[in-house]
């Protein structure tokens, strides 16, 4: 049992050399306004207030569970300003801190990659993550999360790949030091915050987390709020009692067991890549388009269930692959195969006190093909038209598991499809709405056409 | 083959043609450029935050102010509503015409049009209590959305202006082949990353309002109007905007307008910033239009007649339309003649935002349908629709514009020959059309599309500019002028004109924020005319300067030898001194070392009943060749590779150049593919968020080979240079012909063209997919 005692009643971070106490953080504090009116740092530009245009983006810096310091990319328009405790906020500011540019800085001035500038320093932002963390992505993958409406973005993905192939500078490498040393001192959560009719608590053992689901039944669980995060700022609803999900042990593990890959709830997309996509190499570009760097950073595996949305990208995949979820309670616990937990649109199974623990997915063993297509208006960061995936089950007669998102209220199997073969099928499966993304005719028409691809088999697509 | 492709080495002197990069490029990269919204708050600043009006437009408006059960938590009592009757002036916010009220009081006349404003002084509370406002009324009938609907109810904004040239009926009869063809053309959002922002305070003076507009003179204007005021009490200034691409021509102005009432009735400083939904609810986009052309030709393809109708959508109020529509008109035969041609445009009224400028202004709406044309009669004749482009090119069979000018330059044809061979165009369509066959689900297309756009204003009184040039007497320089600076390097280009003329390093010339009480009655940073209009007018300034400084040197020195002006130095006889020297010493001899320069353009001129005479100065060219692939299964389309060559003259600036014409096109290709705007069938934006409008992002940019062509200006102008902003952005079309040109090869009929829309959607690009498997 955790008391109240045990729990901090502010958070701490680091930023621009010092550690910064806030005892006042509301449900609604994002990053983004706190840098640019009170730490009148305006670097940090609002390009669109949802996470879409990248203009905002700064890096967070943490101790991971082996000591060093992991990085994230984040849109700070909807990060959660209590996310930062005990983190290291590095905005554009930082990077210059010294007095001299950061190599990222230095290697794109002659390359003429602005024009406005008003994008810039997010796109500096996300350049210095890829030279930090992601030096085999390509520059355009390192950049999909960021959004230049003057440039054509030649000059800043050659700046990218000039900084991907750069070791970090020295002066920066010594910001990092620091900064690690004092991160060491400060803890990751534990923390419950109430002011301003507004409550903030980031429990730290499942246990804990539990105990207020069930004593708050009505207070809103956060994970990786890159959803949550517009709720508040273009809704602008006024939570009085949020609980965050990303400071808990328990939903961040990741665990390859002989027959499961377990995923904690709280483990976000970016941290996907190695356990899943390992296992899964077809999963390499359903990986990429998961929005860009900054969703996938901040965006939760669990997040990306729980809120049930028709189009969230994970859903039909895990469908596909046969996953199950379990979810706890203090009454206990239970698992589910994935496809049960969506009943209705907006309707997920998950009781007031229930919390989504972990996915369990099978590892590759029967799984003899999968393919997953994701069809939207633009390549990156956007958000699917029809997702489908598609699975080939080896066994006496193959068998087959064909799960949608965007074609019903919910992430769906093609049932009948699935048991007939017939692409055509689909039409008794869905009866898709049409909306600004497509219209019903062209999602049935496309996932028509991709099932029959697939039970082609036919791999000659460029 | 004359191409500047050494970027390194300026041409002329060590200034002009040389590739300096933006003056602001460093602040840029540490975050340092300071934007409206970062310029820290004024104590006791408010925000104002917009009430909307119904999603349906309405008349008998009623506002109800929330109660204090619904104000809970918020600073009741601390915030203040504005509305229609709050202002002091005339209601008015409309540029060209006085049809557009700031705030409507009784009606309004799209979805969400902003009825008050609500000021407090914090940001979010303000947005919180001003959706609290309960607006309503009784719908109007009918609403009228679309093109369709406002022709269909004969909703027309201004007459339809109809240019004939030799035009006959006969000329019909008398062809071997009439081609009809017609589409429908998307607007566009422009997606300034900065959105629409203002900051008014109150002075001294009267009021002081930092905008990010590309028309502060006219800001400026609207305010003194609508306060009752006079001009000279009002000041707007603009450092820089972060984007704005024709979306802060005007329509900046309402949001300054808001701040400068708030703070005119309450006495203290109000900012209003959008946030994005908003901004792109309320504010105007590209026009939208439905074109059709009846084109007939001889059995060559050379084209003898046409019969063109172009028809917009204006939106609610007339804001630019009549100019951007003139504009359409002027660009709808783009780089070809035509013998006998009629061009109807129309201009139709809806219960829509107010349709505005954006890069292009109309011109790539024009030319969308004459280049869909080509390929139409390519198929129909059976030969590559290059070769019916260049058969009827301008210079090849004729010379004269529907509107009575010649086209005599003739650069375009061999700027096209040229890039046709360099992009290996003809090898690899041959290539394309053979893999085509093998190739079951992805099909590859090519086109080469040309541009010739018309350079000046159409409005002909504003073609004018004026600078302003300070010499300090240690030798520095400050540059002011009536120009904006949006991302486009328009202060790094005059600064390089005005360092060249005085000979001295450019880091010793400062450009300042445009601000209407240093530079006067300016015309809107626009029509790709920056450069131009202000680099002359700057020009101008920097010659009466130097003329003073030489007439004194010479009295000084009692010679009549040249003066030479060079690296900081100056030179007359076999004396040496230094510019700052030199500064000190004429301010010692009470020499003014302040001028100001004015610059109107020469011999253009036309008349808007007929639509006859010389709108252009002259006109800029370019040609490009983009390759595309398309997947016929979903329809996804992805722009491989384009090759672009682009004549802006005797270049100021190869990189600010080539950095405009590589946005320009990126830019069009989101206007022709992913980009779309979604209403409902009651004409409410669906697609107002950038999650669900989509512009290009690094992974859409295809393999860019852009050069640059080397010709010179045949008019007088800066340095023989060409305006670059706008012609770019319509080299795109080649994209939306390329993607034709795949989803032809689909079809087994060798005359077939897909019926494709802009924008070419995946849903768009499928629907034409499945037309060409079925024949139909």
């Amino acid at each position: 049992m955790v008391t109240e005692e045990d729990l901090r009643s502010d958070i701490k971070f680091y930023f621009d050399g010092q550690v910064r106490i806030l005892d006042n953080v509301r449900a609604t504090d994002m990053v983004m306004p706190w840098l640019r009116s009170e730490a009148m740092q305006t670097g940090t530009k609002e390009g669109c207030n949802e996470g879409d245009c990248g203009a905002c983006t700064c890096l967070v810096g943490s101790i991971s569970e082996s000591g060093d310091l992991r990085f994230s990319v984040i849109n700070t328009c909807i990060y959660p300003l209590a996310y930062l405790d005990g983190a290291w906020l590095i905005s554009v500011e930082t990077l210059s801190r010294s007095g001299s540019l950061c190599s990222a800085q230095s290697g794109m001035l002659p390359l003429n990659a602005s024009q406005c500038g008003f994008c810039t320093p997010g796109f500096v932002m996300a350049m210095v993550y890829a030279q930090i963390t992601k030096k085999d992505q390509t520059p355009e993958q390192a950049l999909a999360g960021n959004l230049c409406r003057c440039t054509g973005y030649g000059g800043l993905i050659e700046a990218t790949r000039l900084a991907q192939s750069q070791p970090l500078d020295r002066a920066f490498v010594d910001e990092i030091e620091g900064a690690t040393a004092v991160l060491r001192q400060l803890s990751r959560g534990g923390f419950s915050i109430a002011n301003h009719n507004s409550r903030i608590d980031a429990p730290k053992t499942l246990e804990h987390l539990l105990d207020l689901r069930k004593n708050f039944p009505s207070a809103t669980l956060v994970s990786g709020a890159t959803d949550f995060g517009l709720w508040i700022t273009k809704r602008l609803d006024r939570p009085s009692h949020i609980i965050l999900t990303k400071f808990c042990e328990q939903l961040l593990l990741r665990e390859i067991r002989s027959d499961i890959i377990e995923i904690g709830a709280a483990v976000t997309i970016e941290e996907l890549e190695n356990s899943l996509v390992s296992e899964y190499p077809e999963l390499q570009e359903w990986f990429q388009r998961f929005g860009g760097p900054q969703v996938r950073c901040s965006g939760t595996l669990g997040g990306n269930i729980a809120n049930g949305s028709p189009i969230g990208d994970s859903a039909p995949v895990l469908i596909a692959l046969g996953a199950s979820l379990t979810i706890h309670s203090c009454r206990g616990h239970r698992v589910i195969p994935i496809e049960n937990f969506f009943i209705e649109y907006g309707k997920q199974d998950l009781l007031r006190d229930e919390v989504l623990v972990s996915v369990l997915i099978p590892r590759r063993a029967r799984i003899r093909r999968l393919a997953v297509e994701k069809i939207s208006k633009r390549y990156d960061q956007d958000i699917s038209i029809v997702l489908a995936a598609m699975a080939e089950i080896s066994g006496d007669k193959p068998s087959y598991r064909f799960a949608f998102g965007g074609m019903a209220g919910t992430p769906k199997l093609a049932e009948k499809t699935m048991e007939s073969l017939n692409p055509d099928d689909l039409t008794s499966d869905f009866s898709p709405l049409s909306d600004h993304r497509a219209e019903a005719w062209y999602r049935l028409a496309v996932s028509k056409n991709l099932v029959r691809d697939f039970l082609d088999g036919d791999a000659s697509r460029e | 083959m004359l191409l500047v492709n050494d970027l390194t080495k300026p041409w002329g002197t060590s200034v002009i043609g040389a590739p300096e990069s933006h003056d602001s490029n460093l602040e840029h990269l540490t975050g340092e450029a300071v934007y409206c919204d970062d310029i820290p708050e004024p104590s006791g600043c408010l925000h104002g935050a917009l009430v909307l009006g119904p999603a349906t437009p309405s008349r008998d408006l009623s506002i109800n102010a929330p109660d204090s059960v619904q104000l809970e938590g918020l600073c009741l009592g601390h915030h203040r509503f504005l509305s229609a009757a709050d202002i002091p002036g005339e209601n008015n916010a409309g540029p060209v015409v006085h049809d557009e009220p700031l705030l409507p009081s009784n009606e309004t006349s799209y979805p969400h049009q902003p009825v008050g404003i609500v000021l407090c002084s914090d940001r979010d509370e303000a947005r919180r209590i001003a959706r609290e406002y309960q607006v309503s009324g009784r719908p109007l009938e009918p609403i009228v959305s679309t093109i369709a609907e406002a022709a269909g109810a004969g909703q027309i904004l201004h007459e339809p202006l109809i240019l004939e040239n030799h035009f006959s009926e006969l000329s019909f009869v008398e062809c071997d082949h009439i081609t009809e063809c017609g589409m429908s053309v998307g607007g566009q959002d422009h997606v300034y990353l900065e959105g629409q922002v203002a900051l008014a305070m109150p002075s001294s003076d009267g009021i002081h309002v930092v905008s990010s507009t590309q028309h502060p003179t006219e800001v400026q204007d609207l305010i003194a109007n609508l306060l009752g005021v006079s001009a000279a009490n009002v000041t707007v200034e603009v450092r820089r905007m972060g984007g704005a691409f024709g979306g802060k021509e005007t329509q900046a102005a309402h949001f300054a307008i808001l701040a400068a009432l708030g703070a005119h009735v309450t006495g203290r400083p109000v900012k209003v910033r959008l946030d994005r939904d908003d901004d792109m609810r309320v504010t105007g986009k590209r026009h939208d239009f439905l074109v059709n052309y009846r084109v007939g030709h001889d059995a060559e393809g050379l084209i003898t007649a046409a019969d063109i109708e172009l028809n917009s959508r204006c939106g609610w109020s007339s804001d630019l339309s009549r100019s951007v529509n003139d504009r359409a008109l002027f660009h709808a035969e783009n780089a070809y003649f035509i013998p006998s041609v009629k061009i109807v445009s129309n201009r139709f009224k809806t219960n829509t935002v107010s349709n505005t400028a954006f890069r292009g202004f109309g011109g790539p709406q024009g030319m969308i349908g004459i280049e869909r044309c080509m390929d139409v009669i390519a198929r129909v004749t059976g030969k590559d629709p290059l070769d019916i482009r260049l058969l009827n090119l301008y210079g090849t069979s004729g010379t004269e514009t529907p509107y009575g000018m010649s086209i005599d330059e003739g650069v375009l044809p061999k700027i096209i020959r040229n890039l046709a061979e360099t992009s290996d165009y003809r090898n690899r369509r041959e290539e394309i059309n053979l893999t085509n066959d093998q190739s079951k689900r992805i099909k590859r297309g090519i086109a080469l599309t040309p541009v010739k756009f018309g350079i000046s204003f159409t409005a002909s009184f504003l073609n004018q500019a004026g600078a302003l040039l300070n010499v300090y007497k240690d030798g520095s320089v400050s540059l002011n002028h009536g120009g904006t600076e949006m991302g486009q390097g328009l202060h790094t280009k005059i600064r390089q004109v005005v360092a060249n003329h005085l000979g001295i390093d450019q880091e010793t010339i400062q450009v300042t924020a445009t601000r209407t009480d240093k530079v006067p009655n300016t015309s809107p940073t626009a029509a790709s005319s920056g450069s131009d209009l202000n680099g002359m007018a700057a020009l101008t300034a920097a010659r009466k300067i130097r003329q003073r400084l030489e007439i004194f040197l010479r009295e000084t020195y009692q010679t009549s030898a040249e003066v030479r002006f060079s690296r900081g130095l100056v030179r007359v006889g076999g004396n040496e001194i230094t510019f700052s020297e030199l500064a000190r010493r004429a301010w010692f001899a009470r020499v003014p070392l302040s001028a100001t320069g004015h610059y109107a353009t020469p011999d253009i001129g036309w008349d808007p009943k007929t639509g006859k005479g010389r709108p252009f100065y002259y006109f800029a060219n370019g040609a490009a060749v983009t390759e595309v692939a398309i997947d016929t299964l979903t329809g996804v389309p992805k722009v491989l590779r384009v090759d672009i060559l682009h004549d802006v003259g005797k270049s100021l600036n190869p990189a600010i150049d080539l950095g405009q014409i590589e946005g320009g096109f990126v830019q069009g290709m989101g206007w022709l593919t992913s980009e779309e705007l979604v209403y409902s069938s009651a004409g409410e934006l669906l697609t107002h968020g950038l999650s669900t409008y989509k512009i290009p992002t690094a992974t859409d940019r295809p393999k860019m080979h852009i050069h640059l062509w080397d010709g010179a200006n045949p008019r007088e102008m800066l340095y023989q240079s060409k305006a670059v902003g706008e012609p770019p952005f319509m080299l795109a079309i080649s994209v939306h012909s390329a993607i034709c040109h795949a989803i032809s090869s689909v079809s087994s009929d060798s005359k077939f063209w897909p019926q494709l829309n802009a924008p070419a959607t995946p849903q768009e690009i499928l629907r034409c997919v499945q037309c060409a498997a079925n024949g139909s």
